[in-house]
């Protein structure tokens, strides 16, 4: 009976075949674009996630709740030394709460005196992380804004305390987060309090290396880093984390942002200032064509 | 009973999809984002190797290349490259399925750990040839590592979920000249 019908459908094979081979081709197609054209590829990547992503939401929950509940169980069983270490961390807060008022007050003062201009303020934008990259080697995650939501490619993602990474790629209305932990995340960086400039370079672990250092030796681990500016991608001086060394006395950052329970970012809305290209229209007053004849 | 066969090919294409579907989620599960160092079995590929040994026609070509597409745009993967080499390996499977039906599980085991070794071996040179960003030689061994020695396991998972034997009849049209 299997044999007859197959006699009866004997263009089957053939067709099959052909479009076996279409579809081979097609996904090798999808390949050399991806490579020729990648803006454009990974922009058809971003549509098609979403489409897909923001549906899924409903799917995530339950999978995102019960891991979040397994953990909540974890933290439970040691309460009572959760507790104690909150009370010393208060304590310690206080103290350090009443210097920063005292600096914040020193600072505010010694600006006025200098007349010194300040940047405008960054405001953000938070979103929550809808799903994570689903690899080993990617360290990304898709965020609820896109951008109905205003948001361009390029601005930094922070999670309250230490920058998380950068918005590469934006959608209608989710957008991706690169983490710096990311292999092709590298950011120029500010280490203080020796002002020493080197880049940032995502290696897969919770500990970005600290590349390019201008002087090594003015560099110790519990050093403060702060992001540069340089490069015009992320505005300067939001907190990274500390410099710390590995094993094997390599330089690492330990990052600020608590990457195991990132459920919401803030995006910092950024506009870099206008590039000065021109000294001379700065120092003193615009040359007028009468004064250039003399 | 043709029409219980159709039935039963549908059903099981389904679940296919739905097993994918669901092991996706797992991946995409934002449950922690600290970089790991557990490296998962590519299941979705063993599945489809086990089952087009096993029962072809659960897998046919389009099933495939819209499963692994869908996971390379969603999974962050060069576009289209993981899927143009699934289907290569799996039509290969699928045209010496003969062979493989006759083979002791040990040579299979044998036989599809080299099949994964040099597609992962192609992936790479092609990843080289166009300049792309890639894992590293030691990631793709363990890679490939982790693969082989969870495929026992998944064809027991296999043989469980979608009731499959290796003498199964197939009316898949590659080896339809066969049988």
């Amino acid at each position: 009976m299997i044999d007859k019908k197959h006699e009866d459908g004997k263009f089957i094979k053939p067709l099959a075949f052909v479009g076996m081979a279409a579809i081979i081709l097609i996904s090798f197609c999808f390949f050399i674009l991806w490579r020729i054209d990648n803006p454009r590829a990974e922009l058809i990547r971003i549509s098609v996630i979403d489409k897909i992503v923001p549906n899924l939401d409903w799917a995530m929950a339950p999978a995102t709740k019960a891991s979040q509940m397994v953990q909540n169980f974890q933290s439970y069983k040691r309460l009572y030394d959760q507790n104690q270490e909150l009370r010393d961390e208060l304590q310690k807060m206080r103290s350090w709460r009443e210097a920063a008022l005292q600096l914040e007050q020193e600072n505010a003062r010694l600006l006025d005196l200098n007349n010194v201009k300040l940047n405008p303020k960054l405001n953000y934008i938070s979103g929550k992380i809808l799903v994570d990259s689903g690899s080993l080697f990617r360290q990304s995650a898709i965020i609820n804004l896109g951008i109905s939501d205003g948001i361009i490619e390029g601005w930094a993602a922070m999670d309250g305390l230490g920058l998380v990474g950068r918005i590469a790629g934006v959608g209608k209305n989710t957008s991706r987060i690169l983490f710096l932990t990311d292999t092709s995340s590298n950011v120029p960086v500010l280490i203080k309090p020796s002002n020493q400039r080197a880049i940032l370079s995502g290696n897969n672990t919770i500990q970005p290396s600290l590349l390019f250092i201008e002087n090594n030796k003015q560099v110790q681990p519990g050093d403060r880093i702060l992001t540069s500016g340089d490069g015009g991608v992320f505005p300067a001086n939001l907190l990274i984390g500390q410099v710390s060394l590995d094993n094997s006395n390599q330089l690492k950052a330990q990052l600020s942002a608590n990457f195991s329970g990132l459920e919401y970012l803030r995006i910092i809305r950024h506009s870099p200032n206008a590039p000065i290209n021109q000294p001379s229209r700065l120092i003193g007053p615009e040359l007028t064509k009468a004064n250039t004849d003399d | 009973m043709i029409k219980n066969y159709r039935y039963r090919i549908i059903l099981n294409q389904f679940l296919f999809f739905f097993i994918f579907v669901l092991g996706l989620f797992i991946l995409l599960s934002p449950i922690t984002l600290l970089p790991t160092n557990i490296l998962l079995p590519e299941t979705t590929l063993l599945i489809t190797l086990i089952l087009i040994i096993r029962s072809p026609d659960y897998v046919p070509f389009w099933l495939i290349f819209l499963t692994f597409i869908l996971s390379d745009f969603l999974l962050t993967k060069p576009l289209g490259l993981n899927t143009f080499l699934v289907l290569i390996i799996t039509e290969f499977v699928r045209r010496n399925r003969p062979a493989f039906v006759e083979m002791l599980f040990l040579s299979e085991w044998l036989v599809i750990s080299i099949i994964l070794f040099f597609a992962s071996l192609l992936k790479e040179i092609l990843l080289i040839l166009s300049l792309s960003e890639r894992n590293g030689w030691i990631e793709t061994l363990q890679q490939i590592g982790v693969d082989i020695f969870m495929y026992p396991i998944v064809v027991i998972f296999v043989r469980i979920v979608f009731q499959v034997k290796k003498t199964e009849k197939s009316i898949s049209y590659s080896i339809r000249n066969r049988t």
